[in-house]
């Protein structure tokens, strides 16, 4: 087998790029992929540790299940939230949106 | 029977009083007849008490818790005073039918008449000094009601001289008064005396413990405890207090020369036979007590001492003011005070004789002289009133030549006044005889003083009343009356009858008058009688009876004589015979113009009081009203409002700016925090992302380097 | 007949609302109601002073213990006087009030209204004062004390002359700390006694034995000597404010002054006097060592009141005013008498309470009557001769003004005579030469009384009658009568007095320790 080190690596470069793209995207709609990015990362992490650490239980790929559904849910409403918010000011920038400012 | 009568007569007329009014709405006529009535009601239960052979003493309780109770005593004292008091009562009662015809508010006059007799008599019947006061009192508040009877105080009513019309002022101040001020005077005067008689009473009460007289003669152990504690002297002497205002001694002696304000009548009834002789009748039942209190703890008769000289100072006073009086009315009135001075003198040196047996003599010379004088100065009173009414003024001055005028009152008024000035064969002169008699045979020191004030005072009044006869009655008639007659002929009935008086007025002082003759005729058997009946009297207080015979002291007829043959010649050549001009002689000389202006104006007594007692008075009320009141009081209360209004501003301004200030303070500071706090929301999500990003760097350090932190 | 006290006390306050809206309907003439609910009241305290001659009601009135009224021979003068007055000036105020309030008020269901709310506060302040003096318990006296406070305020505030807001609050301001003083010193006394004696905190004055018999229930014998000290100066000078001696007078002549006459009539005769019934009773019988120690010095504070109010009452020229000293002076007697130490003096004072009360009364309804007649005079330098126009008020004024100056046969001479009679016993029986001095003194300042009641009555009833005042008219009956009932009532007690004293006295022996 390859080592765990390398899915590892993977799946932080993963976390890097989510990271690097929902820190410096403008664009709503990019940073909402970028999360999904990060979950994806998060998600070969579980199952990359459950594989080679405890081999014989299915812990790690049953809460990427769970991570999958939540984060098709989160996507639903964040795509619900940015539509809204685009239908009222017609733009998604996030940078402009300081309504809750305090 | 016999319980009843000394009840009746003080009784009815009180109760003819109060039905005054409910018979007035009858009539006017009913009213007058039945307030005459009374008072005869009264007289003839007075002279039924006259055979009864015992004292007569019922009583009953009055106030029990403390023992007190009401009651009559009817003893040759009081029965003979009672009588005195009731028919001259009932005399002037009838006069007063003529002399206050078709005069307004006689429902008034009525009925104060008729309480008057009523006090006076309970004054005389009482049992107990505390009734007395009741009485007396009483009688105070008919005078009153009496000097002021014409209230409206319209000009003509005044007394003395008003200033517009002549008159002298005194230090500046005017001396005539009005009717309701004479009256205040007269009463505020007594009501001074009365409080001396008041104090020296409520201390005896708190040693005798009984007010009554018959108890207090009895018991004499509160006379050694008075003693002891250093009070029996100025007891009595504040008891005396209530006589010297009531009597019109000096120093409480100048209301009854304004009482002259009021109806003649009054005049004669209160002020000449009755209520001023409260007073006399007051010492002559306390003065037996209290000598018997001297001689139980053997203490000096300062009392009797004081009694004399005031009366003798009094009686002298009182006659020089009368030789210079203007009014008719005043000139009696300074003798009436005058002769009442000769009662209390005699009585004061009845308490200091040597021996007790002669107790009795200056005490009857006292009583004698009380009686002659209420019925000579009654009828006296009554006649001038007729001569004010003939001649419709007051003044001396505005008389004369009434001789032919009026002559049944001539010969009455000068029987009266033969009597006043102690010509034999009238009752003055056996009674003044007496009284120097008793004065003469007092054993003090001062005798000699005493005896000789009485003799000079005696002098003048033959004097001063033989002026008043032959300025009223002789020479020519004054001008005024020239007027007056011409307009009574131009008008065919005028108000003024320059003429005799009518019969309802003239028959009761004639009857007077001779009754002073009558009684003068008897005369040494009429003192000698009341000299035995007294000292049977005096026997029930201890004294011995001396059952002397009448005497005549030749010391006292000296002195009666002297002062008549003084008097009498020149009171005759000056006033009678005209043959001098008394103006022209007093402007002769500075001095005589000095003495005559300073006897006018009362020896300055009047105005004196006057001075300190009203203007001092009021100044000082005037100047604690500024400057405590207004000045200081008022203003502490100002201030203690404007403290309170000054305090609750200051808590307004501690509970605004204070209270209220820390916790806003408060609010302010949180708000501050919290605006600095607020600047991490700025709204746009990079920032949130960074920090979020930024706040995990941080944690993984943090366990990188203290691993040890997962281990929990 | 059921408790009579309690309803003699309470009735008047329950209907009270009652006649206010039957006032509202009829106007003045409520009047009648309030004197037929006063008169049944009085005649219920005289049916009850009939059944015992210390006649008591008790109920019970936790946490302060026990709600007793008590009609003995100390309570009777001043319950019969304040109720008697009650009446009489109910009946007074019918035409008076009517011409007061119609002055300031012209329409007519406003007028109405007014004279409900009268009747009303009117009734409420009678039953107050005679819940005072029948209280036997500490809290109860107070809390009637202030409930004659706050009627009679709102009664000079609405219906009073002049500057009646400030005046009726400065009456109320003075009095009221006056009475918090008193409360005080109340409280001290009641907790003080219960500490020291290590009974229970009670504040009724008296209990009751089985044998029947009230007894003292509040022991201060044990109580350290500086304690009575102050509780004395407290109680007295809270006492004081209300009964206005002398430095704590200044409240009175405004108040009394301004007020509308048939309240004057009350406020002055019956009103101030309750202060030295509570000095009897509180301090008296409570505190017999206060008494003690402060009697001499209450006796020359009552005699610089008997002189200092004559003198300010000679200065007056509103006669309401000159009245209002004259009260100042007059309870200065009653002070004076308070202080003599003697059964007797003390009972004076009682008396003269009730000489005062009828006294001042009718010459507070004589005042009344002149501004009734003569359009609000009050002026005496404008007045004069009045005797002539109204000859009823001016026998019914000498007779008050003799009833004042203590002359035979009023009930003035009765009270007077016995004051400085029990000063001086007291002073005799004590050997106190000083005392024996002051009343003295106290006795020859009565000319002073004298002087101004005479001056003032020949100021307005003799003499020369302003023009002005030429078609004054007599006053109807419904004043007139009133007046001779009370004057006719004071001439009858000063003939037999003994309707009082013989329950009073031994009530007072009591009260000293015998």
């Amino acid at each position: 087998m390859e080592p765990l080190v390398n899915y590892l690596f993977v799946s932080a470069a993963l976390f890097a790029i989510g990271v690097y793209g929902l820190v410096t995207k403008k664009n709503a709609l990019r940073m909402l992929f970028a999360v999904e990015i990060l979950i994806n990362a998060a998600n070969l992490n579980f199952v990359a540790f459950t594989r080679y650490l405890h081999p014989t239980t299915v812990t790690g790929q049953s809460l990427a299940m769970f991570s999958i559904a939540l984060a098709a849910a989160e996507a639903a409403v964040g795509l619900a939230i940015i539509l809204a918010v685009f239908r009222l000011r017609k733009d998604v920038d996030v940078s402009e949106i300081k309504g809750l400012r305090g | 029977m016999n319980e009843a009568l000394p009840w009746l007569v003080w009784v009815l007329p009180i109760v003819g009083a109060i039905l005054t009014p409910i018979f007035a709405r009858i009539g006017d006529r009913v009213r007058d007849y039945l307030a005459v009535l009374f008072s005869l009601a009264s007289a003839v239960s007075a002279a039924l008490m006259i055979p009864s052979k015992e004292v007569i003493h019922s009583t009953f309780d009055w106030i029990p818790s403390i023992g007190l109770k009401a009651g009559v005593l009817a003893d040759p004292l009081s029965i003979a005073m009672a009588n005195v008091v009731a028919w001259i009562s009932f005399l002037i009662m009838v006069y007063s039918l003529g002399y206050m015809k078709g005069e307004p508010n006689l429902t008034r006059y009525w009925f104060f008449m008729n309480f008057f007799i009523g006090n006076m008599q309970l004054i005389v019947l009482s049992d107990n000094l505390l009734q007395l006061f009741f009485g007396w009192e009483g009688v105070g508040l008919c005078s009153y009601a009496l000097i002021g009877f014409w209230h409206s105080d319209e000009k003509k009513y005044w007394v003395g001289t008003p200033v517009e019309e002549g008159g002298r002022r005194a230090w500046g101040r005017e001396q005539a008064y009005s009717p309701s001020h004479a009256g205040m005077k007269a009463f505020i005067t007594t009501r001074v005396g009365d409080s001396a008689f008041l104090i020296g009473l409520l201390i005896l009460y708190t040693y005798s413990h009984t007010f009554s007289f018959t108890q207090l003669a009895e018991h004499t152990d509160w006379a050694s405890s008075l003693a002891s504690a250093g009070l029996l002297i100025p007891v009595t002497i504040l008891i005396f207090g209530g006589a010297v205002g009531k009597s019109a001694q000096f120093p409480l002696q100048e209301w009854l020369p304004d009482a002259m304000a009021g109806p003649t009548s009054v005049s004669a009834l209160i002020h000449a036979a009755t209520m001023v002789k409260a007073g006399v009748f007051l010492v002559a039942r306390v003065g037996p007590i209290f000598y018997n209190a001297f001689q139980a703890v053997n203490a000096a008769p300062l009392f009797f001492e004081v009694v004399a000289w005031i009366g003798a100072f009094t009686a002298f006073l009182a006659a020089t003011q009368a030789v210079v009086g203007r009014e008719i009315k005043k000139v009696l009135a300074y003798s009436t005070v005058s002769q009442i001075g000769y009662m209390m003198l005699a009585l004061g040196a009845a308490g200091l004789v040597s021996e007790g047996t002669a107790f009795a003599g200056g005490f009857t010379a006292a009583f004698f002289h009380l009686m002659s004088h209420a019925v000579f100065k009654a009828s006296l009173f009554m006649a001038a009133g007729a001569l004010i009414h003939a001649c419709g003024s007051k003044y001396l001055s505005d008389m004369g030549g009434l001789r032919s005028v009026m002559p049944i009152t001539f010969i009455s008024m000068l029987l009266a006044s033969a009597s006043l000035a102690g010509i034999p064969p009238l009752s003055g002169f056996w009674s003044k005889d007496a009284v120097l008699a008793a004065v003469w045979e007092a054993s003090t020191p001062y005798a000699p003083i005493l005896f000789a004030l009485a003799v000079v005072t005696a002098m003048l009044t033959v004097f001063y009343t033989f002026r008043m006869i032959g300025l009223a009655f002789f020479g020519e008639k004054s001008q005024y009356l020239k007027e007056l007659e011409h307009k009574h002929d131009s008008h065919s009935e005028a108000e003024h009858h320059l003429g005799e008086a009518p019969k309802v007025m003239w028959i009761p002082y004639t009857i007077l008058a001779v009754a002073s003759l009558a009684i003068g005729v008897a005369g040494p058997f009429v003192e000698t009688s009341l000299h035995e009946s007294l000292e049977h009297y005096l026997h029930e207080f201890g004294f011995e009876a001396a059952h002397k015979g009448f005497e005549i002291n030749p010391v006292a007829l000296g002195g009666s004589i002297a002062a008549l043959a003084i008097g009498l010649p020149i009171g005759y050549y000056i006033y009678i015979a005209r043959r001098a001009d008394p103006a022209k002689i007093v402007n002769s000389s500075s001095l005589l113009r000095a003495l005559y202006i300073f006897l006018e104006n009362r020896w300055y007594i009047n105005t004196l009081y006057y001075a300190i007692f009203v203007d001092g008075l009021a100044r000082f009320a005037r100047i604690v009203w500024r400057g405590l009141e207004l000045g200081v009081i008022d203003r502490w209360s100002d201030a203690t409002a404007l403290a309170s209004i000054v305090s609750s501003k200051a808590g307004n301004w501690f509970d605004k700016y204070i209270v209220d200030g820390f916790i806003n303070g408060l609010a302010y500071v949180s708000a501050l925090f919290s605006r600095v706090c607020r600047r991490i929301q700025t709204g746009v999500t990079q920032n949130y992302l960074l920090v979020f990003a930024i706040g995990v760097v941080v944690v993984l350090i943090i366990l990188v380097l203290n691993p040890s932190l997962l281990l929990r | 007949m059921i408790n009579p006290l309690l309803q003699a006390v309470f009735l008047p306050i329950v209907l009270s609302p009652i006649v206010y809206l039957v006032g509202r309907r009829i106007g003045s003439r409520v009047g009648w109601f309030s004197f037929a609910i006063l008169a049944y009241s009085t005649l219920l305290l005289i049916y009850s002073a009939s059944l015992s001659p210390d006649y008591f009601e008790l109920y019970s009135w936790q946490p302060f213990g026990v709600f007793g009224l008590r009609l003995d021979g100390l309570s009777l003068p001043f319950a019969i006087t304040i109720y008697l007055l009650s009446t009489v000036l109910a009946v007074y105020s019918i035409p008076y009030m009517k011409h007061r309030i119609e002055e300031e008020v012209k329409d007519q269901q406003a007028a109405n209204s007014k004279h409900g709310i009268y009747h009303l506060l009117y009734l409420v302040y009678a039953a107050g004062m005679l819940g005072t003096v029948l209280a036997t318990n500490l809290i109860q006296f107070y809390i009637f004390f202030e409930i004659m406070l706050i009627p009679s305020y709102l009664l000079i505030a609405e219906f009073g002359y002049g500057d009646r807001a400030k005046i009726s609050l400065m009456y109320f301001l003075w009095t009221h700390v006056g009475a918090l003083l008193l409360l005080a010193g109340i409280l001290t006394t009641a907790f003080l006694s219960s500490w020291y004696s290590g009974r229970a905190l009670t504040f009724d004055m008296v209990t009751l034995l089985p044998s029947g018999e009230l007894v003292k229930n509040i022991d201060t014998l044990s109580i350290p000597f500086g304690y009575i000290q102050a509780i004395a100066i407290l109680i007295t000078v809270g006492l004081f404010v209300k009964l206005a001696s002398f430095g704590l007078h200044i409240w009175l002549p405004y108040a009394h002054a301004e007020a509308p006459t048939p309240i004057s009539a009350l406020l002055s005769p019956a009103m101030i006097g309750i202060g030295g019934y509570a000095y009897l009773r509180i301090l008296l019988y409570l505190l017999p060592s206060a008494y003690e120690y402060i009697f001499f010095a209450i006796s020359i504070w009552g005699l610089v009141t008997i002189i200092y109010g004559g003198l300010m009452a000679l200065m007056q020229d509103d006669v309401k005013r000159l009245l209002a000293y004259s009260s100042v002076s007059q309870m200065g007697y009653i002070i004076f008498g308070v202080a003599s130490a003697y059964y007797i003096g003390v009972s004076g004072s009682v008396l003269q309470y009730v000489s005062h009360g009828t006294g001042k009364a009718i010459l507070f309804m004589t005042a009344g009557c002149i501004i009734l007649q003569a359009h609000g005079l009050r002026s005496i330098s404008k007045m004069g001769g009045l005797a002539r126009r109204l000859p009823i008020t001016a026998t019914a004024a000498l007779l008050g003004f003799l009833t004042i100056m203590g002359i035979p046969p009023t009930n003035g001479f009765q009270s007077e005579w016995m004051i400085f009679y029990g000063s001086f016993a007291g002073a005799i029986e004590r050997g106190d030469l000083a005392k024996l001095i002051i009343s003295g003194i106290a006795l020859f300042a009565t000319p002073l009384t004298a002087g101004y009641s005479l001056w003032t009555m020949k100021r307005i009833f003799f003499g020369r009658l302003p023009e002005n005042l030429h078609e004054v008219r007599e006053a109807p009956p419904t004043i007139t009568v009133p007046l001779l009932f009370l004057a006719v009532v004071g001439l009858l007690i000063g003939i037999y007095p003994t309707l009082f004293t013989e329950r009073l006295f031994p009530a007072v022996k009591i009260l000293l320790g015998g």
